[in-house]
C-alpha cells in the first residue's frame, strides 16, 4: 500500500495533462491515479480487481473529483463512497469547472469535504492546486484504515 | 121703617129740583148724563140722591133701584164696613180730592162682581144741606193694559229695567234676577249703578243724563264692551238697548239687558274653530287651493306651497292658470265653471283621464284631485284638494313591473290532490300548454315529472318544512325534456291547515348544459395548463441542462487555452520573440475574460430563475461585507468608503449581495482614476420613499444615457478605459425588480455617479456612521 496517493477522476486529457503539471509547479510529488469516468473511479475502491489486488490500491490521501463524467458522474461517485463503510472517511475534494450553486449544495450535502472551482487563470490554478495538495496531504490528518 | 121714609124724602127732594128753576135744572140734567163718567151725588147721612145713566151701565142698576139707597150698596163688603167713617171725615173737612189714595178702589155690581175704579169727590153745599158729588171712572181698561205691560216686561226674554230720571231703578224684570243675582225687592228704589262695575260708575251718570236730554232709542255703549255687575261681585258681558219711556212720572228709560256671555264664548269658540280650520289646513298633506268664481286663489295652503314650489303670499289673488299645464288650461276652467253651475257639492276630479300640476319650476307632476263648492254671502268658492302621486304612480309602474316580471317565471299551483289549480303566462310558454289545457290535470301527467327521489320523501320534506327545492325532468308538449330547478311552497290556509302547493319551476336544461360545458372546458383548460406548465417545465430543465452545460463546458476550452498558452510560455519561452510571447498572453487575456462573460451572463440567467428566500437582510453589514472583498481582491488604499448604518430590509440576501457587489464593484471600478476615490452607500427619502444610494466620485456618465445603463451588454466606456462586461446592472436591475423595488441613476461624466434603488419593507435604523475599511 502506496502512501499518500492522489486519486485524479477527470476525463477531460487536457484538464489532466494541465492538473498533472500544476500538481508538478506545485511541488507535489504523490502518485496520481487516474480514473477517467464514474465507473472508473467507483472500480478503483470496490472493483473486482480493487478486492483481489488489495495491496496494490492504496486508499487515496486526496480524490480530486471531477463532477461531469461519462456515465457515472461525479455526485454519484460521491454518494456511493459516502455510503460505504469503507470509503465513508475519504477526502473528497470537488474539483469542477462549475459554480452552479446547486453542484455545491449537492456535493456537501453528499460529504464532499472541498468544493473547488477551477480557474481559468492558469496561474490561479497552479495556485489553487497547490494550496488544495498542501492542506490534504500535508497539514490534514486522517484516521488509519 | 126709617129707610121707607128716606126714600120717600129723596124722592121728594127731586121733585123739588124740577118744580124750582125748570131750566137750571134741565141743564144740570144734561150735563150729569152726558158725562163719560159715573156721576153720583150722596147726602150726608150716605143716602144716593142721584146717578146718570154713566152709573146705571157701571153697576147694572136701574136709576130707581139706586136713588134713596145708601151707598154701601155699590161698595164691595170687605171694604163696606170701613166706608161711614171715611164718609164722615169728608163731610167734617170737605175738599174735592181724589178717593182712596195710593189704594186700589172696586164697586160692586148688582150680578155681585167688582169693577175698578177711580173715585173723584167734590162737595157740595145746597139748601138742603151738604152733599157730595162722586165722579167715578170704570179703570178696568186701563188696569189691563198695565197689567199687560207688566206681564211684557216679565216674561220679556232679555233683562229689562225701567229707571226714573234721578237714575232709580222703578222696575226689574225676572230675567234681570235671574242675570244679576238680586231679588226685586233688592233692587227696586237702588241706583241703576248697583248694576254697573265700579271702574265704569265716573262716567255712567254724565252719559245717563246726556240720553235724558235727548232720548232717542239706541244701543248703549257705542261698540264699547259693556259689563254687568252681579250681586257676587262677578262680571259678564252685556249689549243694552236703550228707550226713553214718557209716563206720568216723567220720562223713563226702559233698559234692556241681554247677557252676551254665551254668544261672546260662541264667538270665541268661532274664532277658535276657524283658527283649528286654518292649523288644520296649513298642517295637511294635500295641497288645498280655494278660488273664487273668477278662479282667483285666495287660499294656498303650505303643502300647496310645496307641491308647486311657490309661496302663498305670492299665489293669493293670482289665476290657477299658472299650475296647470297649458294644455290643460282652457279644458280646465271650463269643467270648472260647470261644475259650478252642478248643484254638487262635492266631486273628484280627472275621471276622464289623469291630472298633471305644473310646480314653478317647469315639472309636471301627475296629481289626484277632489273639488268641492260652496256659497258664501252670495259669493261661490271652489275648494280644490290636490295630492302629489308622483310616487304612487312610480309604485304602480314597477308593481305592473313586477308582474310582468312574475308572469315570465312559470309558476304554477297544484291542490293537495296534485290537480294544477293555477298556469301562468311563464308556464304556458316553458311548457307548451295553454292554461285551460293544464287546468285539473295532475302535474305528473301533464308533464311526466320524474322525481329526483321518492315522491314520498319529497312531500314529507315539503310538509315538514313547508318548502322543497331540488331538481327534477318534465316533458314538453313537444315531447322536449327538460331539466327543471323547482321550487315548492306549501300554501296553508289561515286555520294552518295545508291547502294548496306554489311550484315555480326554472328551466335549467341550457344552464346544465352550460355547466357542464364549463365543466369540460376548465378540465380541457387544466389539462392545456397542465401541458403547458410540463413544456414550461421541460423548457426550464432545458435552460438549466444549457447553463449547465455552459457552466462546465465552455470554461473548460478557455481554460484549456490559458492552461496551454501559459505551458507554451514557460516551457517554450525561448523559442518565442517578445512578440510571439505578447501574442500568447492577449490570448490568455481573451480567455479569461470570456470566462468572465460567461460567469456574469450565468449570474444574470440565476437571479431570474432561482427561487426568492425572503429574510432580514442588514445592508449596511452586507455593504461592509463587499467592500472588504473588494479591498482584498483590489489592495487599494486609495479609497474612502462611507455605510450609513443600519439599514435594514426585507430581501433575498443572496441575491442582494450581487447587487452590492456590483453597485460598489462598478463605484471601486470607476474611481480607480482619481487621486482620492469617494464612495457612499446610505438612503435618502426619494418621492416619499426609503431610497438607497451607492454614490461615487469616479468617472460618472453621460445623462442622455442613462436609460442605456441597465441593458444587458450595454456599456457607456470602452474595454481600455474600464474593464467590464455590461451585465453587471442588467443583473442588479433584474434583482430589484424581482424584490418589487425602482431602480436608477443619475450622474455626468467626470463628476460621479449615484445609482439608486428602493426595496418594499424597507426601514431605517439608527444614525449615520463612518466606517473606513481603508482607515
Amino acid at each position: 500500500m502506496k502512501d499518500k496517493v492522489i486519486l485524479l477522476v477527470e476525463d477531460n486529457p487536457r484538464d489532466e495533462a494541465l492538473t498533472l503539471r500544476a500538481l508538478k509547479k506545485s511541488n507535489i510529488v504523490n502518485d496520481v491515479v487516474i480514473a477517467r469516468d464514474g465507473v472508473e473511479a467507483l472500480d478503483y475502491f470496490f472493483g473486482d480487481d480493487a478486492e483481489s489486488a488489495k495491496s496494490t490500491k492504496a486508499m487515496p490521501q486526496m480524490v480530486l473529483l471531477d463532477l461531469k463524467l461519462p456515465r457515472v458522474d461525479g455526485l454519484e461517485v460521491l454518494r456511493r463512497l459516502r455510503a460505504d463503510e469503507r470509503t465513508r472517511r475519504v477526502p473528497v475534494v470537488v474539483f469542477t469547472s462549475s459554480s452552479e450553486e446547486e453542484d455545491m449544495l449537492n456535493s456537501y450535502s453528499l460529504g464532499a469535504n472541498s468544493y473547488v472551482r477551477k480557474p481559468v487563470q492558469f496561474e490561479q490554478f497552479i495556485e489553487a492546486t497547490k494550496q488544495l495538495g498542501m492542506y490534504w496531504l500535508v497539514l490534514n490528518e486522517v484516521p488509519q484504515y | 121703617m126709617t129707610n121707607q121714609r128716606t126714600k120717600r124724602e129723596r124722592h121728594t127732594g127731586d121733585a123739588t129740583f124740577q118744580s124750582q128753576g125748570e131750566t137750571a135744572s134741565e141743564l144740570f140734567r144734561v150735563v150729569v148724563e152726558a158725562s163719560p163718567n159715573g156721576i153720583l151725588m150722596v147726602d150726608g147721612q150716605g143716602f144716593i140722591t142721584l146717578v146718570n145713566g154713566q152709573t146705571e151701565k157701571l153697576f147694572g142698576y136701574e136709576r130707581s133701584e139706586l136713588l134713596g139707597q145708601p151707598i154701601e150698596m155699590l161698595i164691595p163688603k170687605r171694604f163696606s164696613g170701613a166706608h161711614p167713617g171715611h164718609r164722615l171725615s169728608f163731610f167734617k173737612h170737605p175738599s174735592a180730592r181724589a178717593m182712596g189714595v195710593g189704594r186700589d178702589l172696586y164697586g160692586l155690581r148688582k150680578d155681585g162682581s167688582e169693577v175698578p175704579i177711580e173715585i173723584g169727590l167734590n162737595p157740595i153745599e145746597t139748601g138742603e144741606g151738604a152733599f157730595v158729588l162722586a165722579s167715578v171712572i170704570d179703570i178696568t181698561e186701563r188696569k189691563r193694559a198695565e197689567q199687560q205691560f207688566k206681564q211684557l216686561i216679565e216674561r220679556a226674554p232679555n233683562g229689562m229695567v225701567m229707571v226714573n230720571q234721578n237714575g232709580r231703578i222703578t222696575l226689574v224684570n225676572a230675567q234681570i234676577e235671574k242675570s244679576f243675582g238680586y231679588d226685586r225687592s233688592e233692587l227696586l228704589g237702588q241706583p241703576i249703578e248697583v248694576l254697573v262695575p265700579k271702574r265704569f260708575h265716573a262716567h255712567h251718570s254724565a252719559y245717563r243724563d246726556g240720553f235724558i236730554v235727548s232720548p232717542t232709542a239706541r244701543p248703549m255703549g257705542a261698540g264699547r264692551d259693556l259689563y254687568g255687575l252681579r250681586k257676587d261681585g262677578s262680571e259678564f258681558p252685556v249689549e243694552i238697548g236703550l228707550n226713553p219711556l214718557e209716563t206720568e212720572q216723567g220720562t223713563m228709560v226702559l233698559g234692556t239687558i241681554v247677557d252676551i256671555t254665551e254668544r261672546k264664548q260662541a264667538e270665541e269658540e268661532m274664532r277658535r274653530s276657524q283658527e283649528q280650520l286654518a292649523g288644520v289646513i296649513g298642517s295637511a298633506m294635500d295641497a288645498i287651493i280655494t278660488i273664487d268664481e273668477e278662479q282667483h286663489i285666495v287660499l294656498f295652503n303650505s303643502a300647496a306651497e310645496r307641491m308647486f314650489l311657490y309661496p302663498a303670499e305670492d299665489a293669493l289673488g293670482k289665476s290657477l292658470d299658472q299650475f296647470i299645464p297649458e294644455r290643460f288650461r282652457s279644458g280646465h276652467k271650463n269643467h270648472i265653471e260647470s261644475f259650478g253651475k252642478t248643484h254638487v257639492t262635492r266631486r273628484g276630479m280627472g275621471a276622464l283621464g289623469a291630472l298633471f300640476g305644473l310646480r314653478a319650476d317647469g315639472e309636471e307632476f301627475p296629481i289626484e284631485a277632489s273639488i268641492s263648492q260652496i256659497d258664501s254671502d252670495g259669493q261661490k268658492f271652489f275648494t280644490v284638494i290636490l295630492r302629489d302621486i308622483t310616487e304612487r304612480k312610480q309604485a304602480e309602474e314597477s308593481l305592473k313591473e313586477q308582474a310582468r316580471i312574475l308572469d315570465l317565471a312559470p309558476v304554477l299551483i297544484r291542490d293537495l290532490s296534485g290537480r294544477i289549480i293555477f298556469w301562468n303566462a311563464g308556464s304556458e310558454q316553458m311548457y307548451g300548454w295553454k292554461a285551460e289545457e293544464a287546468l285539473v290535470q295532475t302535474t305528473e301527467s301533464l308533464l311526466k315529472t320524474e322525481y329526483p327521489r321518492p315522491l314520498e320523501e319529497i312531500k314529507a320534506r315539503l310538509f315538514a318544512h313547508g318548502h322543497w327545492e331540488g331538481e327534477l325532468v318534465h316533458t314538453r308538449r313537444d315531447g322536449e325534456r327538460l331539466v327543471i330547478a323547482s321550487h315548492w311552497v306549501l300554501h296553508r290556509d289561515e286555520q294552518g291547515k295545508p291547502k294548496a302547493i306554489l311550484e315555480v319551476n326554472n328551466d335549467v336544461t341550457e344552464r346544465k348544459q352550460a355547466e357542464r360545458e364549463i365543466r369540460r372546458l376548465n378540465e380541457e383548460l387544466e389539462q392545456r395548463v397542465a401541458d403547458r406548465t410540463a413544456q414550461l417545465q421541460a423548457a426550464n430543465k432545458e435552460l438549466e441542462a444549457f447553463s449547465y452545460s455552459v457552466s462546465h463546458d465552455l470554461r473548460a476550452p478557455l481554460r484549456h487555452i490559458n492552461g496551454f498558452s501559459q505551458a507554451l510560455l514557460e516551457d517554450y519561452a525561448d523559442k518565442l520573440d517578445a512578440e510571439g510571447r505578447n501574442y500568447l498572453r492577449e490570448v490568455r487575456n481573451a480567455s479569461q475574460e470570456m470566462a468572465q462573460l460567461i460567469d456574469d451572463v450565468l449570474q444574470l440567467a440565476r437571479v431570474t430563475r432561482s427561487e426568492m428566500r425572503r429574510e432580514q437582510v442588514n445592508l449596511s453589514e452586507l455593504a461592509r461585507s463587499v467592500v472588504a472583498d473588494l479591498k482584498k481582491r483590489n489592495g487599494r488604499t486609495d479609497v474612502s468608503v462611507t455605510i450609513k448604518e443600519g439599514l435594514a430590509t426585507q430581501g433575498d440576501k443572496r441575491l442582494l449581495r450581487i447587487v452590492l457587489t456590483n453597485l460598489l464593484g462598478n463605484a471601486w471600478k470607476f474611481t480607480s482614476k482619481r487621486d482620492k476615490a469617494e464612495i457612499t452607500f446610505g438612503s435618502e427619502q426619494r418621492n416619499g420613499e426609503l431610497s438607497y444610494f451607492v454614490r461615487d466620485n469616479g468617472a460618472g456618465f453621460d445623462m442622455a444615457y442613462a436609460n442605456k445603463l441597465f441593458g444587458v451588454f450595454q456599456r457607456l466606456h470602452t474595454a481600455g478605459e474600464f474593464e467590464g462586461t455590461g451585465i453587471g446592472l442588467a443583473t442588479v436591475q433584474r434583482i430589484i425588480y424581482r424584490h418589487g423595488g425602482n431602480v436608477w441613476a443619475e450622474g455626468a461624466v467626470n463628476q460621479g455617479a449615484a445609482f439608486y434603488f428602493t426595496l418594499p419593507n424597507s426601514k431605517e435604523q439608527g444614525d449615520e456612521r463612518q466606517s473606513d475599511p481603508t482607515g
